[in-house]
């Protein structure tokens, strides 16, 4: 059966080809554009895997967002996008467990996302 | 900037508090670039050095004068502490030769300057002048630079998402990630081109941004008629009107003339009516009405819009607002609009408020004093 894969951005820029790109690769895409859309189809249904923008309506939504997912469910792999990092100041990471007690996502990465590398990236945290 | 400057006397005795209080006391000063002149007003108690880290804090002067009794070492242990959060302000040392004034530091941040004692009122309000103006220079530099530095970081970022967005659907397309999907890569060149039209209106408004806030354009005052002006930009925003379904109405008198610059009066209509265009509902309306008083033109753009709420009505007019909610996501802007309105609006002296409510609609009424 198809992994579940949630996205959540709110440029359509980032959601619309990376949608159709994750489902050409076989998985099944869910999408929102808002940490409460998101967190509304989350309730519903949990997915396998969730990339979440960092800002959404409010400048730290996604970590939000992230965190309400791990404390769900802990073995639902995250990835963290976003274009607003070290450059300005925002100096946050997931690469060690310090910064993952703080920071609930396992993968962080700056826009713009390579989609072979995206792909390979959610292959490895899914185990495939 | 104050018209009105706090001098600080740091001394065991009082004769220098004495000195300054009467030589400040009715002494002002004409500085370049401001509008009022500057006053002094010396605070009238004793201060000693040992609580001059509370009083830098407390009552943030804009100049210390410190007294002979105050040695360059016992300044220097509190001062460091006392700078923390507080340097802007301006140091006179009072000191009995050269070589002892030597001794004094100069930080950086930090207006500094001495005087030989024993000193004269007159050389007291000279150096008191000196240090006013060399700290009014340094507090507008770092005004404007933090102010510059601010809007270009915001500007970088709003400038990074899209070029981000052009950068990864080129990737995708150069690199056929969807096999064979040429419409699919069509509709990502579309999209491309979207977003660098984008950028270019955002780089256009920084720079119309730009030029009005350093004041150096040379700005051609002739009578403008502003009703030919709104007809203009009513025929330039139509199609966009149109996509939307949304009608526009002018009401006004045949010919209402205002001494202003052209293309200023046409970036005020064209933004406010675009707003009340994009803001709006599908169907529709937008109402602009403009009113020739004896003191004043009023300009009233009324929409049938989303409207905006409490909230956000007082973030309007700031650099890079753009108000996010479900309705507002698909609608694209640089967020810089009406605070190049406002700013253009200033030059005139004039006013803008806003009158909103949220699903009924928004005013935004403008006044343009005749010269």
């Amino acid at each position: 059966m198809a992994k579940k894969i949630l996205l959540v951005d709110d440029d359509m820029d980032f959601v619309m080809p990376n949608r159709v790109l994750l489902e050409q690769a076989g998985y099944t895409v869910s999408t929102a554009s808002s940490q409460k859309e998101a967190s509304a189809m989350i309730a519903k249904e949990m997915p396998d895997l969730a990339i979440i923008d960092i800002m959404l309506e409010s400048a730290d939504s996604g970590f939000t967002l992230a965190y309400h997912i791990k404390k769900a469910k802990p073995d639902v792999p995250i990835v963290l996008v976003t274009s607003v990092t070290h450059d300005y100041g925002l100096d946050f990471d997931v690469e060690t467990d310090e910064e993952r007690r703080w920071v609930k996502g396992d993968m962080l990465i700056d826009k713009p996302i390579r989609f072979e590398q995206l792909l390979d990236d959610i292959k490895r945290l899914l185990k495939e | 900037m104050t018209g009105l400057l706090r001098v600080l006397v740091i001394d065991d005795k009082p004769d220098l508090r004495v000195l300054a209080a009467r030589a400040l006391q009715k002494y002002s000063l004409r500085v370049d670039h401001q509008e009022n002149a500057i006053a002094f007003e010396v605070e009238p108690n004793e201060h000693r050095l040992d609580c001059l880290s509370d009083r830098l804090r407390n009552q943030k002067p804009d100049i210390v004068i410190l007294g002979e009794s105050v040695s360059a070492q016992s300044f220097f242990g509190n001062f460091s502490q006392a700078v923390c959060g507080c340097s802007d302000f301006a140091v006179l040392a009072i000191r009995s030769d050269r070589q002892q004034a030597a001794c004094f530091f100069s930080p950086n941040s930090c207006y500094f300057d001495y005087l030989i004692s024993p000193i004269s009122k007159d050389e007291l309000c000279f150096a008191v002048a000196k240090a006013a103006e060399g700290l009014i220079r340094q507090r507008s530099a770092q005004d404007s630079t933090s102010q510059t530095l601010s809007l270009l970081a915001i500007a970088a970022h709003e400038l990074k998402a899209p070029a981000a967005s052009i950068e990864g659907h080129l990737q995708i397309v150069l690199d056929q990630s969807a096999g064979e999907n040429k419409e699919f890569y069509r509709h990502l060149l579309e999209r491309c081109l979207v977003r660098s039209q984008a950028m270019r209106h955002l780089l256009n408004d920084l720079l119309d941004l730009q030029t009005i806030k350093s004041g150096k354009k040379k700005r051609e005052i002739l009578s403008v008629d502003l009703v030919e002006s709104a007809r203009n930009a009513i025929e330039t925003l139509r199609s966009q009107a149109r996509d939307k379904n949304v009608s526009v109405a002018l009401h006004s008198p045949e010919k209402l003339t205002l001494q202003a610059t052209r293309l200023e009066i046409d970036i005020i209509f064209n933004n406010l009516l675009s707003n009340a265009i994009k803001y709006n509902i599908e169907n529709g309306k937008v109402d602009l009405t403009l009113e020739d008083r004896p003191q004043d033109v009023v300009i009233r753009v009324e929409d049938t819009g989303i409207g905006i709420s409490q909230q956000d009505q007082s973030q309007l007019f700031r650099e890079f607002t753009r108000i996010k909610t479900e309705k507002t996501q698909d609608i694209s802007g640089t967020g810089l609009g009406l605070c190049i309105v406002k700013n253009i609006i200033e030059l005139y002296q004039g006013t803008i408020d806003v009158r909103s409510t949220v699903n009924q609609g928004t005013t935004f009424t403008v006044r343009l004093p005749h010269v």
